[in-house]
């Protein structure tokens, strides 16, 4: 989970004033917020994709059907997830852009902003249940997640 | 970095979103809640606020335009089977 998701949630649903409006002061913030959570879906995407070749190519080379059917079969749940993800994050562009030209989007933020953490929550799931096969660079997702360390 | 500091942070958002709903119901100060946040972002982890407002500049398509990296390795890998025979 990214840090930069608490604080936005946070700032959003508090500094929203009650007419359903999204202050401009507060909408700059909300846009970095929402560009980092996109930047941890494309390291967690960077990291699927490396370790889905590492244990396929080993299944090919073994010629291991079974095992390849079954990987297969995990990384379609993976990418959907992602995709689930990726049109969060335009869903909320979307929004803020709703919000920059006045739009009263307070509501649909709110939804918007529980489903990010459902979402994350589940890539959260998804990237530990990955990590133990092949820690490096799911490491490094996981890291761009949590957001602990300056890149 | 850790599994159980990624928890923590899922947790403070939980937590977060209970007491900014509490708080649109009592009609509080936001601004109060704006550095309640702030703090507890920084509680969490760091966050540094510079690279924080660059980021604002962006737009997701720079960030997540075309296919997913996985995506692409699905269909790589397909090929890859098929012609060893693995899948038809």
């Amino acid at each position: 989970m990214h840090v930069a998701v608490a604080c936005t949630a946070l700032a959003l649903l508090s500094a929203c004033p009650h007419d359903g409006r999204v202050p401009r002061s507060v909408l700059d913030e909300l846009r970095a917020a929402n560009n980092s959570f996109a930047l941890a879906v494309r390291e967690a995407d960077r990291a699927v994709a490396d370790r889905y070749l590492t244990i396929t190519n080993d299944a090919i080379a073994r010629g291991d059907a079974e095992g390849y059917r079954r990987e297969r079969e995990a990384q379609e749940h993976r990418v959907a997830l992602l995709r689930d993800l990726r049109d969060l994050a335009f869903a909320g562009e979307r929004l803020l852009d709703a919000a920059e030209r006045g739009g009263r989007v307070l509501a649909e933020i709110r939804s918007w902003a529980g489903t990010m953490r459902v979402r994350l929550a589940a890539l959260v799931a998804e990237v530990r249940a990955m990590r133990a096969a092949v820690p490096p660079s799911l490491d490094a997702a996981l890291a761009a997640l949590v957001r602990l360390e300056t890149p | 970095m850790s599994v159980a500091s990624a928890e923590l942070v899922a947790l403070a958002l939980d937590l977060g979103i209970d007491f900014a709903e509490r708080l649109l119901a009592d009609r509080e100060d936001a601004a109060t809640w704006l550095r309640v946040g702030r703090a507890l972002a920084e509680f969490a982890g760091r966050l540094p606020r510079e690279d924080f407002a660059a980021l604002g500049q962006m737009r997701v398509v720079d960030i997540l335009g075309g296919e997913l990296a996985s995506e692409v390795a699905l269909r790589v890998q397909d090929e890859k089977a098929r012609r060893a025979g693995l899948v038809t």
